[in-house]
């Protein structure tokens, strides 16, 4: 019966203090909004990352040969193309995936030499896979599936080999079995703004690449997710469809030296979010501890007519929750808002800058697009609700041991 | 007997200890976050810079004209010691090396029954003294284990690429700057993990001597690097550099033109952050609006007996600026003393947040340069002035509008509420 | 970052002279005493041939010194070179005294280098035989020289020159065929039996190179041009020399020669 009590005073008093209530509701929800919004935030830089290397030829999730991993030799070839495609194609959740082969050879124009790795790709996947062909500007055009001869430059190896669209390179490579060598036509120089970038492409048909060296097939098949968040589910189904022979393996495992440093980004934003919520719960919990503290005079009396110490903490514990839950309900609002936002408009942070950003052969596209997702309701709930309970409860506990007089009196 | 505003303002917040307590807490929170926070920012920043500035780069770097397109060992800097003394001789500046590049085939020079294989490398002939200590490409080396008189040290990756450790042979076939074969045997002294991803990958390090006797160019340089004070004058040094008559047939740079790219990526993460920055503002700020808003609506009562015993409105709202005045300026007092002392103790001890992530904190390396999960917070005067002019407004703003609410009120209301 | 790039001077060496040797064709050599010249004009598909097989042998043995020009200075190696066919060769370096004994052997797709000075033997990767030349005027279509000047080009008498005076040759590449040079203006002397001068263009028709032949002797029985002479159009200040000093021809090479143990012991 007292436990009733207390619920119904417990509701009664907050619907006696509108302004108090909405107030502490309001303050609670701002304060979990916020953090929801850092939370997606962090999510959003992340993500960008990620997507930056997948996105540059790398992808989420490679299938390559076994032994690949170890030897990184790019003579090596896949054992089982045509069972490794269909497993891509049966795997859900794919966006794009790109199919590859490298060799090393030597472009020349006269007097003039560049040393590459040739690539040979399927044209009309590429377009999809890879970030460096869809965002670069092309003189001339791409390849497509039907070219023989055909390649396509980067603008700063087509300076230092001096031509243009249409010129025919003399290349040199190391075949299966001896040099070979073959002439191509530049039918598109393409240009994404970053030297590096532009010094390195050199594109030609995995046909054409296969005809001129001799070695068979593709080497790799490279696949974009829709949610780089899907990364490992998606290497458990491939490797179980995958035959022997050929191995998949992650974006981490291709290029350590990213993984590690996204990690270490991680790490920090993880940092940050500990103390973002940190100051969001102590934050919630001052202001909540102002208000417990100036009912105390409320407690005594409640206290002087025969509530027991154990019913005030039931009832401040009651009253915190329900602020709690509506709290998180509005935090999760806000926050859920804000995140939307993020999620979908995201910031732009190209334009702040004017350009993009590529360093090595990574091309970065900086706009952060937050993280949105079922996480933000417990995050939100998660922080108000406890939160506003720590803040009440170790108060009413002190509260209930001061004589009702004493507290009459202040 | 009057009591001035002051008087009361003062008395009120003694007589209510618990609550002047919280409210101060929250503001210190608050400050001392914003605080810590930036300094931790920028600790990350200027280690990302330094990193960057280090070894490799440097602030200012000189080349001959057409080397960085073309890379041949042949384009290389005459006057090499006429400019490094014209270079110290300037103010500010704090070392100056000389590297020489050479793009070499290595093997394994120990005797064996089949040849070895042959392996891509790089020469980088340098200055041992100068480098052989912390931030230079060296590190810091016992003086057994310096390169000199013969002796080389390897990139970790290529000695095992090699098969290589301390105190084996390496074989080195170049093409000298001339354009001649050159072939020679150095004794392996050191096997660095440098953090400069060529240099542990392909890198062999010897003295400046030896590799201008290798290549044939004898007191000759490809590239001169310059260190300053401040890697934020190193516009200005270039200028400076540049107008040495010394160095008229060559190309002088500052880092940001040597490495534009890291410089862009630099730039965005550094937006990335800001944008954080904002979000942990917003938060701090909430908490102590939060706090001050509740605590002056919980004294509403409080404010109708003044009210009601005839203190005049305007004194009301007087009272309580003065006390979140305050209460404003001790509580960011107390936060600005805590953040410093975090700030100053973790920038002696580092912050390690390797616990944060997931992987192993150790081959570290992105665009060449190696990243460590270490921050040394760094703080300047202006995150503790914003912190300060910040919190003191939020919290009087927050503290006024119920003020004037209350005082607003006819004061039985007041008491009731 | 720093281009990973390596040529070996060794290898160019062999390279250059690997262009000189190689199978023979199936047709008969012109031989010394055919008269190519006929009533004032010339016979020019006997001229393209003996053009062609003018340095060609099954097997040789020769005495060679090739010489590298550059604006700061000028340097020069000698050195003995076996070759049988087209894929086994052996280089060895006899001046100047820093380098003597260094040798290189080509089998096949493998390429090793001996160095005295360290006693090693090193294999050079394949990959490394195609990096880009720093420093060589040499180019990779040397390298491979697939294409014949016979089969892979159309070529016509294109009057008279004056300095040097003989007969001008144009050669322009077929459609298909895979090299570097889209034409040739080759100088002959008047007899047609001595290049003397050959103008090689580009695939843009820009007239990239030229190479000089002089110094006419007998040697290894027959009467060429014992000096070669390089130059790049776009760097006239570079040059590329090589002198013959003695060349045997279809001399028997034991096969042994070729091999990493004789490698080491060559003298």
């Amino acid at each position: 019966m007292i436990g009733h009590v207390s619920l119904k005073y417990a509701v009664r008093s907050l619907l006696r203090n509108p302004r108090r209530t909405i107030l502490s509701i309001i303050g609670v929800g701002i304060g979990s909004g916020i953090a929801v919004f850092a939370m997606s935030w962090i999510g959003g830089a992340r993500e960008m990352e990620i997507r930056a290397v997948a996105e540059s030829g790398c992808g989420h999730l490679r299938i390559v040969p076994a032994d690949w991993p170890d030897r990184r030799e790019n003579t090596l070839r896949l054992e089982n193309p045509t069972k490794a495609i269909a497993a891509v194609d049966a795997l859900a959740g794919v966006r794009a995936y790109g199919v590859r082969a490298r060799v090393n050879g030597l472009l020349a124009m006269g007097n003039r030499t560049a040393g590459v790795e040739i690539a040979g790709v399927v044209p009309e996947l590429e377009a999809g896979a890879s970030r460096i062909v869809q965002k670069a500007t092309i003189e001339g055009r791409y390849l497509t599936r039907e070219d023989t001869d055909a390649v396509v430059i980067g603008r700063t190896l087509a300076k230092r080999l001096g031509v243009e669209v249409d010129d025919s390179l003399f290349v040199t490579l190391v075949g299966r079995d001896e040099i070979q060598s073959a002439m191509l036509n530049v039918v598109g120089i393409l240009e994404t703004g970053s030297r590096d970038v532009d010094a390195m492409v050199c594109h030609v048909t995995l046909d054409e690449l296969e005809r001129v060296s001799g070695f068979p097939g593709p080497a790799e098949i490279s696949i974009l997710l829709d949610d780089y968040r899907r990364v490992d589910a998606g290497w458990a189904a491939l490797a179980e469809a995958v035959p022997q022979g050929d191995a998949v393996i992650t974006w981490k495992e291709v290029n350590p030296a990213f993984a590690a440093s996204i990690e270490g980004d991680a790490g920090f934003g993880r940092l940050l979010i500990g103390i973002i919520v940190i100051v969001v719960a102590l934050g919630i919990a001052s202001a909540q501890l102002t208000v417990v503290l100036e009912r105390r005079t409320e407690l005594a009396i409640l206290s002087a007519l025969g509530m027991k110490g154990r019913q005030v903490v039931i009832l401040l514990a009651i009253e915190s929750f329900v602020i709690g839950l509506a709290g998180g309900v509005t935090g999760m609002l806000l926050g859920g808002a804000g995140a939307y936002y993020l999620a979908t408009i995201g910031i732009d942070i190209e334009a702040i800058m004017g350009d993009e950003v590529a360093v090595g052969d990574i091309m970065l596209d900086p706009h952060v697009y937050g993280a949105f997702g079922w996480w933000i309701v417990w995050f939100a709930f998660g922080i108000s609700v406890v939160a506003t309970l720590a803040a009440s409860l170790y108060p009413a506990r002190m509260a209930t041991r001061i004589e009702p007089a004493r507290a009459l009196r202040k | 007997m009057r009591l001035s505003t002051l008087q009361i303002a003062y008395r009120n917040l003694g007589r209510n200890k618990r609550r002047t307590l919280l409210a101060l807490s929250a503001i210190a929170l608050g400050q001392f976050t914003l605080v810590f926070v930036n300094a931790m920012m920028a600790g990350s920043f200027e280690t990302m810079i330094k990193t960057v500035t280090g070894p490799l780069i440097g602030h200012v770097q000189v080349h001959h004209r057409a080397w960085r397109e073309e890379r041949a060992v042949d384009l290389y800097i005459d006057n090499v010691a006429e400019s490094q003394r014209a270079i110290e001789a300037l103010p500010g500046v704090t070392a100056v090396s000389t590297r020489t590049y050479a793009p070499v085939l290595a093997a394994s020079g120990e005797t064996g029954n089949a040849p070895a294989d042959a392996e891509p490398a790089v020469v980088v002939g340098l200055n041992v003294a100068n480098e052989a200590r912390t931030g230079g490409l060296l590190g810091p080396l016992p003086e057994e284990n310096l390169p000199g008189a013969h002796g080389v040290a390897l990139g970790k990756a290529l000695a095992i690429r090699l098969g290589l450790e301390r105190g084996d042979q390496i074989a080195i076939i170049a093409q000298d700057a001339d354009g001649f074969p050159t072939s020679d045997l150095f004794e392996v002294r050191a096997v660095v993990d440098s953090t400069v991803d060529i240099v542990k990958t392909m890198g062999i390090l010897m003295s400046a001597a030896d590799a201008g006797e290798l290549l044939a160019m004898p007191d000759k340089a490809h590239e001169l690097i310059i260190q300053g004070e401040d890697y934020r004058e190193a516009d200005i040094l270039t200028a400076e550099v540049a107008a040495l008559p010394e160095l008229q047939a060559n190309e002088v740079i500052s880092w940001r033109e040597a490495m534009p790219e890291i410089v862009r990526m630099m730039d965005m993460k550094n937006w990335v952050d800001v944008i954080f920055l904002a979000i942990v503002f917003v938060a701090a700020a909430a908490g102590v609006a939060n706090t001050s808003l509740m605590s002056t609506f919980e004294r509403t009562k409080e404010f109708g007996m003044l009210l009601a015993m005839g203190t005049n409105p305007g004194r009301i709202v007087r009272m309580v600026l003065i006390e979140s005045v305050t209460l404003g300026l001790i509580g960011v007092m107390a936060g600005s003393i805590l953040g410093l002392t975090a700030v100053f103790i973790t920038s002696q001890t580092g912050l390690d947040y390797s616990a944060f992530s997931g992987i192993e904190a150790e081959d570290i390396s992105f665009a060449g340069v190696s990243f460590s999960y270490i921050i040394y917070p760094h703080l300047e005067a202006r995150h503790v002035t914003f912190g300060i002019v910040a919190v003191v407004i939020t919290s009087v703003l927050a503290s006024l509008w119920p003020a004037v609410l209350a005082a607003r009120l006819e004061p039985v209301e007041a008491m009731h509420s | 970052m720093i281009e990973r790039s390596l040529p070996m001077v060794g290898r160019l060496v062999i390279l250059a002279l690997l262009s000189a040797a190689g199978a023979a064709a199936d047709a008969p050599a012109v031989d010394s005493e055919t008269p190519l010249v006929k009533d004032g004009q010339l016979d020019l598909d006997a001229v393209v041939k003996h053009f062609e097989d003018l340095y060609r042998s099954d097997s040789s043995i020769s005495d060679a010194e090739l010489t590298v020009v550059r604006p700061r200075t000028e340097r020069s190696l000698r050195m003995k070179v076996w070759t049988s066919g087209k894929e086994k060769a052996l280089v060895l370096v006899e001046e100047p005294a820093r380098e003597k004994g260094t040798a290189t052997l080509k089998v096949d797709k493998n390429l090793w280098n001996y160095m005295p000075k360290i006693k090693k033997t090193v294999r050079i990767p394949p990959s490394m035989m195609l990096a880009p030349w720093m420093g060589s005027d040499f180019t990779n279509d040397d390298l491979v020289r697939e294409s014949s000047y016979e089969e892979d080009y159309t070529y016509a008498v294109d009057g008279r020159s004056e300095d040097p005076a003989g007969w001008q040759i144009r050669f322009d590449a077929k459609a298909d065929t895979v090299g570097l040079w889209k034409r040739l203006e080759v100088i002959m002397s008047e007899d047609g039996r001595i290049p003397l001068l050959a103008r090689f263009y580009d695939q843009k028709d820009r007239h990239a190179r030229t190479i000089h032949w002089d110094d006419v002797k007998i040697l290894g029985g027959r009467r060429l041009p014992a000096r070669m002479t390089l130059i790049p159009e776009d760097i006239p200040e570079n040059k590329t020399v090589m002198v013959y000093h003695a060349i045997d021809f279809d001399v028997d090479v034991p096969e042994d020669t070729f091999s990493l143990s004789r490698l080491e012991q060559v003298r």
